[in-house]
Parts: structure tokens; sequence; C-alpha cells
């Protein structure tokens, strides 16, 4: 705990040695009479005070929370001593801010008797926020000394990024072996009818198609799909971000990346995050509601971290790329090493779909003027870009400036449709 | 404050020799009061004292020159008061939520001060108006009596300092 001595006490006992020493040199009652009140404060202050005894122990009702949420942090605090006043003073990251002005909550705590306080949190933007310490400090009865000392164990508040709910996806190319929602191409059990088959020893008499075993004169059975699930990865590109806080293309990203995850794990298929940029972060794929909250823990702590050492595929490791996934990359395309990524993992045989953030709309917010011939380069780089991976056959889609996550997943099937029509 | 210790150690000179002309004492007292309203508008508490010293070198001028000794403790307990305001005022300027019981208690701590300090005063000056011929050996007693109220602060001070190292 460290001890401060106020300005008040300074300040008094120098009025007083004056008066004092006044009175004594002019031979005046008076001037002694006049700083007699400033003695008694002193005189009083300083018998009585003592360092109080401290202690404080806080706790938040949620550790997540939405991003139109609030949390509550309430601290107990108990004080042994005479004070005047305990003030605690909550120490709040940059996003979150708190009901209570200055974060500071001035109590009065009876001796020896536990006082509540409580700061209502609202967050400004998704991530994960440290609150704490609060630092405790408390003045004696007369405030001629500050006592103050840093208590409570910093809390982890995690706020989660509102997403959009997808009512359709991208269906995965390829299934895996785990039993799921999505319809397999390789016939076996299942409710989804594929063909018609000769009848061989083994198939069960309940599948035997009666109407074409009569109308052939030879048995024949049903055919149907195999159900399973896919592995999807999630492809972040956290190299460079455009924007402010809530309104960033990194922001984007992470929203839109929550919002695949909830549909994706809804369908009981896998998915693993891949936070791609001058800090690698992964997830292995994963399946169930319990994994959602993984997922979107994995996406809070993705942030941009300068870089400028070269970042290939080879960094991520085997098992978070399962061989057959689908990867659906989310990339503003402003990094060459994103590209390089994205292009290898093409080659390497994952079905690979990726939706551009538009970052555009990020450097024309606030009247900033641009070169415009500059801003003609910076776009005809990222063209280029883009075209090589579509001249590769991967499926690259804009998201351009107020258009729904729905509606770019609707243009990656349709661009599917096409290519498959095209293709045919 | 040194500057403060200064001029408030030159205005006693001054008194003592006579020279301190109306127009300045009723300077320092306007400056006093003048910073006084700086450090209010301002928040800031160490100029507030400030001033507040200045009003008082003020008052203790006044006070040796002509004023009537029976309203010294009287203006001291103003000059505590309004300390204590001007302190209050700009703590309440800095934002937080204060529970109603601390300003409770600060206001009974304040009256219960500035007339305990009024008492104490009017008592001090009583004792001046007893018919006891000066002397020596009383001025002796005095400064004595002087020197120990300022010894007994300065010990506490120390003790409470050390408490809080302690601590």
């Amino acid at each position: 705990m460290s001890r401060r001595p106020t300005a008040r006490l300074a300040d008094y006992a120098a009025i007083l040695a004056l008066g004092a020493y006044a009175a004594v040199a002019l031979d005046r009652v008076a001037l002694l009479a006049l700083v007699v009140p400033f003695a008694l404060w002193l005189s009083v202050g300083l018998a009585s005070a003592t360092p109080p005894d401290l202690d404080l122990t806080c706790r938040l009702d949620q550790e997540r929370i939405g991003e139109d949420g609030m949390a509550k942090l309430v601290a107990l605090v108990s004080c042994r001593g005479p004070v005047s006043w305990v003030e605690a003073e909550l120490e709040l990251p940059d996003g979150l801010v708190s009901d209570v002005p200055g974060n500071r909550q001035r109590l009065r705590p009876q001796d020896g008797v536990i006082s509540k306080c409580g700061w209502e949190l609202r967050p400004q933007r998704w991530g994960t926020y440290r609150c704490g310490p609060i630092r405790v400090r408390a003045q004696d009865r007369f405030g001629l000394m500050t006592y103050s000392v840093g208590l409570g164990q910093p809390l982890r508040l995690r706020v989660f990024p509102a997403f959009e709910r997808l009512r359709e996806l991208v269906a995965p190319a390829r299934t895996q072996l785990y039993a799921g929602n999505r319809i397999a191409r390789r016939h076996g059990e299942g409710i989804e009818f594929a063909s018609i088959r000769d009848f061989t020893a083994g198939d069960r008499v309940r599948r035997v198609n009666w109407r074409a075993t009569a109308r052939s004169g030879i048995p024949l059975v049903n055919d149907f799909h195999l159900e399973r699930n896919a592995d999807v990865i999630l492809f972040v590109d956290s190299f460079v971000d455009l924007g402010v806080d809530q309104d960033s293309v990194l922001t984007l990203a992470v929203r839109a990346a929550a919002a695949l995850a909830e549909g994706y794990l809804g369908q009981r298929d896998r998915v693993g995050v891949v936070g791609f940029g001058g800090l690698l972060r992964w997830l292995l794929p994963g399946m169930g509601p319990r994994h959602f909250y993984r997922v979107v823990e994995a996406l809070l702590d993705t942030q941009v971290v300068t870089s400028y050492a070269w970042r290939a595929i080879d960094v991520i490791p085997r098992r978070v790329l399962p061989p057959a996934a689908t990867i659906v990359a989310l990339t503003p395309f402003l990094d060459p090493r994103s590209l390089g990524a994205l292009a290898d993992l093409h080659h390497r045989g994952f079905e690979l779909v990726v939706i551009e953030i538009s970052p555009e709309r990020f450097l024309l917010r606030g009247g900033k003027s641009l070169d415009p011939l500059a801003l003609r380069l910076w776009q005809l780089v990222r063209a280029a870009r883009r075209r090589t991976l579509q001249r590769a056959g991967v499926i690259v889609v804009e998201w351009p400036e107020g258009t729904s996550l729905e509606a770019v997943l609707g243009q990656v099937r349709e661009y599917r449709r096409f290519a498959r029509r095209s293709a045919a | 404050m040194a500057l403060l210790c200064l001029g408030a150690a030159a205005v006693p000179l001054a008194v003592s020799s006579g020279r301190l002309p109306k127009e300045l004492l009723f300077g320092i007292e306007g400056a006093g009061l003048a910073a006084l309203l700086l450090a209010l508008a301002f928040a800031r508490s160490d100029w507030a004292l400030w001033a507040v010293g200045l009003v008082a070198v003020a008052e203790g001028a006044a006070f040796a020159l002509r004023a009537p000794a029976l309203l010294a403790p009287f203006m001291g307990a103003l000059l505590l008061i309004s300390a204590e305001l001007a302190l209050w005022s700009i703590e309440c300027a800095r934002p937080a939520q204060e529970a109603i019981a601390v300003g409770l208690f600060r206001a009974v701590r304040l009256s219960a001060l500035a007339l305990a300090g009024c008492g104490f005063g009017l008592l001090a000056l009583a004792g001046s108006d007893l018919a006891v011929s000066g002397g020596f050996d009383l001025t002796a007693v005095g400064v004595a009596a002087v020197v120990a109220i300022l010894g007994l602060v300065f010990w506490l001070g120390r003790g409470a300092l050390r408490a809080g190292v302690r601590g």
C-alpha cells in the first residue's frame, strides 16, 4: 500500500507556522487566533491518522456477452481503520465503458463492514477485455493522508461479435466420414434416393424396389446417398486492416466468420479457423454447439500484428487443414502474402471459396481526398490479385458495401452453378 | 509554497515597520480571491490552497494593523471553511460517483472543526486579556507555547507518515 500526504497537510502546516511566527513576531494574539482552526484540524487529523486495512473482491455476473449486451462487475470492499471515504476506481481498457462517471465510486464504509459497489459495463466493439485491477484509495478522517493500493485480479470479459444469421450456406463439394446433414456422393445407408441397382447378396428385403422388379423381371433395389458432414476451414486474412473499430475490414471478416461458423456447425459440419496474418492463429476443426464458442473465442483474439516475414501455408499445422476440406477465405486482398497462401491451398486440392471484403468503403470514409491516380493503381493491383485466383479456377466473390453476407453466399452458389453449366 | 511562505513572511515585517499601504493590503486579498476563483474554475486544489493562504496573509495583516482582535477566531474559522469548501468543490469536479454518506460526513466534520477552532481561538483571546503584567518570562512562555504547537504538529505528521510506510 502506498501512502501520500495530501496538499492539505503541507499547506495548513505552512499557514499555521506563518500565523504562529507572525503572532510572536508582532506580539498579536489575534494572529494566533486566526490560525487556531488550522492547528486544531492538523492536530486532530494527524493524531487519528492510521493506515487502514483494505480488502476487495470482485466478480463479473457473466463472462461472455454480445456486442449489444451488458455485464455487471460487482466489488465488495471492506475497510478496517478510520477513513473519511474509500474510492474504488476500475481500470477499463479502450472499447469498454461503464455507467459510473470516471469509473470511480466513493463509499463511506463502516469499520469492518463489507460495502458493495458495481459498474455496468457496456462494450463498444467485440473483443476480449481485461477489467481491472481496481485501484482502491482511502483518505483518513481529516483528509491529510491518502492511502492507495491496487486490489482484485483482472477479470476477463469476452464480447462476442454481432453477426448475421444465415439461412443458406455454400455447400461443401466433398464430405467426410462422420455422419451429418450433407448428402454425400457415395451410396450407402441414408434416406435420400440415389438410384436403382441389381439385388446383391446381403441387401435388405425392405430395400427391394418391387415395382421396378416386377417390370424388369429381375430383383432390383433402391440405392441411397450417405449423409455425412463436411470440414470447413474459415481463413481470416489479418495481415492488414482498414477502418476503425466497429467499422473495419477485420471486424467485417470476424462477423462473417462467426456467422459462417454458426451456420456450418448447425449443419453438423466440422469447423476450424485459421487467422493468417503477422501472427498465425488456428483452431482445430470440431463440431457441436460448444465448438461454436471456441471458434468465436479464437476469432476474438484475431488482431493485426505487423510483420514483414513472408508466410506460406507450410506454417499452418497439418491437422488444421484436413484432406478434402472446404476453405472459406475472408480477405481484402491487401497483402500479397495472403494471395500466395490462397493460391497454394488451391493447388493442394482444397476446395476454396474466397470472399473479398471490399476495402474501398473504408478509404473514402470521412470525406478524405484521395489521389485518383493512386486509387486507380491500388484498385488495379487488387484486381490483378483477384484475377490471379479466378484464372486458377477459384471462386472469388466481392462483398461490396451495403450487401448482406447472405447475398454474397448466394453469388457463390450462382457462380458454382454457372461454372457447372459452362463445364457441361 | 515557497513563494507563499516568502510573501507571508514579508508581510509581518512590513507591518512592523508600518510601511504597508492600504492599497497593497487590498491588493493581496484581491489577488487571493482572484486566485481562488481561478483555482475553482480550473479545478486545481494546489492553487486553491495557495489562494486561501494569500487571503489568510491579507487577513493577518489587517489584524496586525487595526482590525478588532475579537473577529480573528471567526475569520480563522471562515478561512478554514473556505479552504475546505474549495477542496470539496474541486474534488466534485473530478468525475466520480460519491455516496451521500461521504458528503454528510464532510459537512459534519467541517462544521465541528470550524466551531471548535472558533472556540479555541476565543479562549486564546480571552487568555490574552487576563490582567497579567508582561515581561520577558511571559513572552518566553508564549514563544514556548507556539513552538510546542508547531512541534506537536510536526511530531504527529512524522508519526503519520511513518505509520503509512509500515502499512
